[in-house]
């Protein structure tokens, strides 16, 4: 959602990024945007966390024993990553807005997706491991 | 979304709806989070760490909740308010939250 914004007017606000920006109230939409955003943040680092809980608590015991707690507080640290990365956009893309930046860079993402992939290379291990052992 | 004409406040609308859904949703979420906790303790014996964090999402899941039907209200006001951004809702549940997975992760690792 936040794909929408035009960050119209920051050509001329370039060159007083260091000096005391006059903060400008953003247009409520984009406000109203950033806020969707850091929910989804959150809900994202809710997903992970039921994942985490639903791997520890719900799982029959993995070939190798121990993974199974430590596929699941892997989820759960991520979790707890992506929860502070959502706090953190937020209050980086508003603050941005009320000085007429340009948004900042969003790097995030391209954590959680190495998380993710890391976890699935994970699982098809141990799938791996359960077949060769019968 | 179309571009905006300068200096015009159109209705907030759908916008101000689905930024309320937002929030319900989060808060289902949250409160699926504490009854999946304790869905295995249910019949077997209860273990204090689960019901601590269970018991925190609940709560996270209510304040989420009233935050929710607060901001319904905040952007339902005509004319809506100059500053509506949430920085003390938005810090709160993005602390919160924090804590709960760090009392989960506590949970599932002991």
């Amino acid at each position: 959602m936040t794909k929408g914004f035009s960050v119209a007017g920051s050509n001329d606000s370039a060159g007083e990024q260091h000096v005391e920006t006059p903060e400008i109230e953003p247009d409520y939409r984009f406000t109203l945007a950033n806020e969707r955003t850091f929910l989804a943040w959150a809900r994202t680092a809710l997903g992970l966390l039921a994942a985490a809980v639903a791997v520890v608590q719900l799982l029959p015991e993995l070939p190798i024993p121990g993974a199974r707690k430590l596929l699941g507080v892997f989820l759960a640290l991520l979790a707890m990553m992506t929860a502070g990365m959502g706090y953190r956009r937020w209050a980086q893309i508003d603050r941005a807005m009320r000085r007429d930046l340009p948004l900042p860079r969003q790097p995030a993402i391209a954590y959680l997706a190495v998380g993710l992939i890391g976890i699935g290379l994970i699982t098809l291990a141990l799938v791996i491991v359960k077949v060769v052992a019968g | 979304m179309t571009s905006p004409e300068p200096n015009v406040r159109p209705e907030p609308g759908r916008q101000a709806e689905r930024t309320t859904l937002a929030w319900t949703r989060t808060s289902f979420a949250v409160l699926a989070n504490g009854a999946l906790l304790v869905v295995k303790d249910l019949h077997a014996d209860a273990r204090p760490l689960n019901l601590i964090a269970a018991g925190l999402a609940i709560a996270l899941a209510l304040t989420t909740c009233v935050i929710g039907i607060e901001r319904q209200r905040t952007l339902a006001r005509r004319p809506l308010p100059q500053d509506i951004a949430p920085r003390r809702s938005v810090r709160l549940i993005g602390i919160s939250l924090i804590v709960l997975i760090g009392v989960t992760v506590v949970a599932l690792a002991g």
